[in-house]
């Protein structure tokens, strides 16, 4: 659109009527770095799993490509974004990220290379569509793009250097999912195969939730495979964010999820540097990981998941990319990964980073801000589709401080002592993992009330605790009650399993506490964190600190 | 799009646009001008202040609701149109919608062309034909069909548009007390209906006619709105001086503002592309000094009041805040006052209907 006068700022955008340009498009010189446009495609529209920090990471590879003295052209058409402030970037393109349009812009921009690595998933599946046309395309190539996209080309490779991945199979047919489960046991994950990080997935622990979820949500055939792999409980999580120069790690930050595997990575609490690893573990992971910098010829930022039980260690994905972990972990360290990255990509000199994060004298907490209470009658449990709306990311001198901080960022609070705490506590594993904390509840003179099993559980293990009733028995006094009389004032509800059964009983209890405003927990291992935190440490200790006070 | 015919729309300074017919087809001349706003074509293309004129949407999607059926209230106003038909020479747009819909919608805006005998073309570079118009101004122009019969450039201010369109006759709305004379330069209806809205009368005149030999005594003059160049309306503003001296209520509107402020003394030029959308900001002005207040208002209008010229009984009553030129003069003493924009909207932000209060209030 035109108007009666002349646009000043620098929104550009393709059009199908058009016969002239608004702007020129000078013919880049190679021995003049100024007139070369380094392109860098962002995340599109935020949704549930690629949000800002993909924008940071955009914004930090504008900023490097603007420093280094490139031309800056930024795609993007997320009007909430700071990558499309017109003034961030030399050009703004506000346009799709289709591979269509964002062909239309390199014939015209003619740039020196194109970033996919920092803006999430959407550039990244445009990565082999872009290499057929030749673009250049800064930072890893496509075709090892492709290696660690593709299930089936990732798995041969880490069959082939010696990495264990939890078996999975890409079935067609019920007598092959049957067989296949045979194999390796209940539980299991099942997703249906053309889906991308984590929609539409599901944790199945019997045959019948298999057999209901697969006809509600994947009919299997052979158009449309199912992905099943093995669910391994109990294990930990493990996130590797690094940046590697033609297959060899320069910088690395290896952070650990609060909540065991399960809980999807963008949900977890996440603290960084990790806590509670064995120095194996540890090891072991930035053993794996150097391996699959090196196979894959990684140039820039890259994220692998990982999982551990005991010392043992599985890679649960790889991506190519950066990672919604990479602001966080590089506020942390203090020391910025995508920067470090974009200049690998561009192949200027750097500095190699000599500090990691075994150097930290304080511990960073990344925790997820949910919108339970706007998603009316919506289950506030966690599994593996995503479904936090924010984070918040906290600094403390030691890992209670930061997990309070966080916990009290993200909406919950330290209960009362006037009122009550209830505790539901699932399976027997996590009943004993609540023991300890429960039992740092009554010390500190908190009043628990707690239902059939968890109540039984408490008794016999001397906890002063007082028996109520789920919505189902007829008894008084009943837990839903207190919850609406606002007689408690936390609610820990562990559900045993995933399955629907075990989902819908607590329902109505956790749904309570999300409706009238009590602090929910439904992990173990955070309730443990969390209450650790509070009864250990009052607010007053929580000292206030700017970024830069924590060296 | 390749079973309409192609065609090109040739500018006075030698720019050729190619596009092709979605309306009537026939070669068509007439002064090209952009408008801004993002909807309103039902309203906008039977506003009789465009004769003579091809009108380009900046907006690149013309079409997709449709147009409404030509219905008529217990007035003998139209519902929906601004007239009885469409006055626009042609229409240019960027992408026309085939698809339309509408809870309103009686049929598509391609048929309504072609029954209306209006041309209508699309697949033009709308944005760089308004850079044209900006740089270089309003200006003469064609659409001939490639391979068919070409026709001259003519510059639809040469004529007296107004006399094109104004009523032929003396007509009546409505049956309150106070008695308005309503001068017709090409009303548009929303004006009528905007009146009709308080205790009035309306005897409604043709431009040219004496409404002070009428023998009526009527409480207030309304002048409307009205294509082309007021300084060929010289009998109208004759009229209205006469009817000064009776010391009443006189408002004009659009073309009213001009026929006004020439009864006055002032000058009125024409302006380099004109102001046509539904977003031009005005700034109120009291005692030559502007107020706080200011107003978003929709506008249609190719020549203004210049406002070195006017006389020191007058002052200025609205500015337009991007270009600084007038939008509306009043009367130091008497109850004389009037608005470049159009309060009544259709189409466009509501903002000002007050306007009509003030007016009636006086009488």
């Amino acid at each position: 659109m035109a108007g009666e006068f002349p646009a000043q700022t620098n929104y550009l955008y393709l059009t199908y009527n058009g016969v002239a340009d608004d702007i020129d498009f000078p013919e880049p010189k190679a021995d003049d770095i100024h007139s070369q446009a380094v392109i860098v495609l962002g995340s599109g529209a935020y949704r549930i799993g690629s949000s800002v920090e993909f924008d940071w990471c955009s914004v930090n590879a504008l900023t490097t490509a603007r420093n280094q003295g490139y031309r800056s052209v930024m795609i993007n058409y997320n009007p909430e974004t700071v990558s499309t402030d017109y003034d961030m970037c030399d050009r703004l393109y506000f346009d799709e990220l289709t591979f269509e349009r964002v062909m239309d812009i390199i014939d015209l921009e003619k740039p020196h290379g194109v970033i996919l690595s920092v803006g999430g998933q959407i550039p990244n599946n445009l990565a082999m569509r872009l290499d057929e046309q030749k673009v250049p395309i800064l930072g890893t190539q496509a075709k090892y793009i492709d290696n660690a996209e593709d299930r089936q080309k990732f798995s041969s490779m880490c069959d082939r250097i010696g990495v264990v991945q939890p078996a999975w199979k890409e079935l067609t047919n019920m007598d092959d999912v049957n067989e296949f489960i045979k194999q390796v046991g209940f539980p299991v994950l099942v997703r249906p195969s053309y889906v991308l990080s984590g929609a539409a997935m599901n944790v199945c622990s019997n045959q019948d939730e298999l057999v209901r979820f697969l006809q509600m949500a994947a009919n299997v055939s052979q158009k449309h495979p199912v992905v099943i792999s093995r669910f391994i409980e109990g294990a930990k999580e493990i996130e590797m964010d690094a940046v590697a120069d033609k297959g060899e790690i320069v910088a690395y930050a290896i952070s650990e999820h609060v909540e065991f595997a399960g809980v999807h990575s963008g949900d977890a609490t996440i603290q960084f540097p990790p806590q509670k690893l064995y120095y194996e573990t540890m090891r072991r992971i930035k053993k794996v990981a150097k391996k699959i910098a090196a196979e894959l010829h990684i140039s820039g930022p890259f994220n692998i998941q990982f999982m551990a039980r005991e010392n043992d260690i599985m890679v649960i994905e790889c991506n190519l990319r950066a990672s919604r972990s990479f602001p966080f972990v590089s506020k942390v360290l203090k020391l910025n990964l995508i920067e470090l990255a974009s200049k690998i990509m561009w192949g200027v000199p750097y500095e190699r980073p000599t500090k990691t994060e075994f150097d930290l004298d304080y511990v960073g907490i990344k925790a997820s801000q949910f919108s339970f209470s706007r998603l009316q009658k919506a289950d506030p449990v966690l599994g593996v589709d995503m479904s936090s709306t924010g984070e918040v990311g906290c600094l403390g001198d030691d890992v209670n401080c930061a997990i309070l901080k966080s916990m009290l960022s993200v909406g919950l609070r330290v209960p009362s002592k006037e009122k009550g705490i209830l505790i539901s506590s699932g399976n027997a594993k996590q009943k004993a993992q609540l023991l300890t904390p429960c039992k740092q509840l009554a010390d500190a003179g908190y009043k628990l009330y707690a239902t059939g099993g968890s109540y039984r559980y408490l008794v016999e293990n001397n906890i002063p605790c007082e028996h109520v009733y789920w919505p189902s028995e007829e008894m008084q006094p009943q837990a839903l009650d207190m919850v609406r009389n606002k007689e408690i004032d936390m609610v820990i509800n562990i559900p045993k399993n995933l399955t629907s059964g075990e989902l819908s009983n607590g329902y109505k209890i956790r749904r309570a506490a999300i409706d009238f405003n009590v602090p929910l927990l439904t992990n173990d291992r955070l309730a443990s964190a969390f209450i650790n935190a509070f009864t250990t440490m009052s607010l007053d200790d929580l000292a206030i600190k700017a970024w830069d006070e924590y060296k | 799009m390749q079973n309409e015919k192609a065609v090109s729309l040739i500018l006075d300074d030698g720019h050729v646009f190619h596009g092709y017919s979605f309306g009537f087809e026939k070669p068509v001349n007439g002064e090209v001008v952009f408008n801004t706003a993002m909807m309103g074509y039902p309203e906008s293309l039977t506003d009789p202040s465009y004769s003579g004129q091809i009108l380009v949407t900046t907006f690149p999607l013309v079409g997709n609701y449709g147009v409404p059926a030509a219905s008529h209230d217990a007035n003998g106003l139209s519902c929906f149109y601004e007239s009885e038909k469409i006055h626009v020479r042609a229409l240019v747009v960027s992408d026309y919608s085939k698809q339309y819909s509408h809870w309103n919608a009686a049929k598509s805006l391609a048929d309504w062309l072609k029954e209306q005998q209006v041309v209508g073309i699309e697949g033009i570079d709308t944005r760089e034909l308004t850079k044209v118009l900006r740089e270089k101004g309003s200006m003469k122009g064609k659409i001939v069909f490639d391979g068919g019969e070409d026709i001259e450039f003519e510059d639809p201010n040469l004529v007296n548009q107004v006399a094109i369109v104004s009523t032929q006759e003396v007509k009546h709305f409505g049956n309150g007390k106070k008695k308005v004379c309503l001068v017709d330069m090409g009303v548009k209806q929303n004006i009528i209906r905007c009146l009709l809205r308080y205790d009035v009368n309306i005897t409604m005149v043709p431009w040219d006619y004496d409404f002070n030999q009428m023998g009526e005594a009527f409480d207030g003059l309304f002048i409307s709105n009205g294509p082309g160049d007021p300084n060929l309306c010289g009998k109208t503003v004759e009229h209205v001086k006469e009817f000064m001296k009776s010391g009443k209520p006189i408002y004009g509107i659009c073309m009213g503002n001009q026929i006004l402020s020439l009864a006055a003394g002032a000058e009125v030029k024409k302006l380099k592309y004109g102001h046509r959308g539904h977003n031009q900001p005005v700034q109120r002005y009291e005692n030559g000094k502007p107020t706080t207040q200011c107003f978003i208002t929709s506008q249609n209008h190719g020549f203004a009041v210049d406002n070195a010229t006017i006389p020191a009984d007058w002052e200025p009553l609205f500015i337009n805040m991007n270009d600084g030129s007038n939008e509306g003069i009043r009367h130091k003493k008497m109850p004389w006052f009037s608005a470049q924009f159009h309060p009544e909207a259709s189409s466009g932000p509501t903002d000002t209907e007050f306007i009509f209060k003030e007016f009636v209030n006086l009488l």
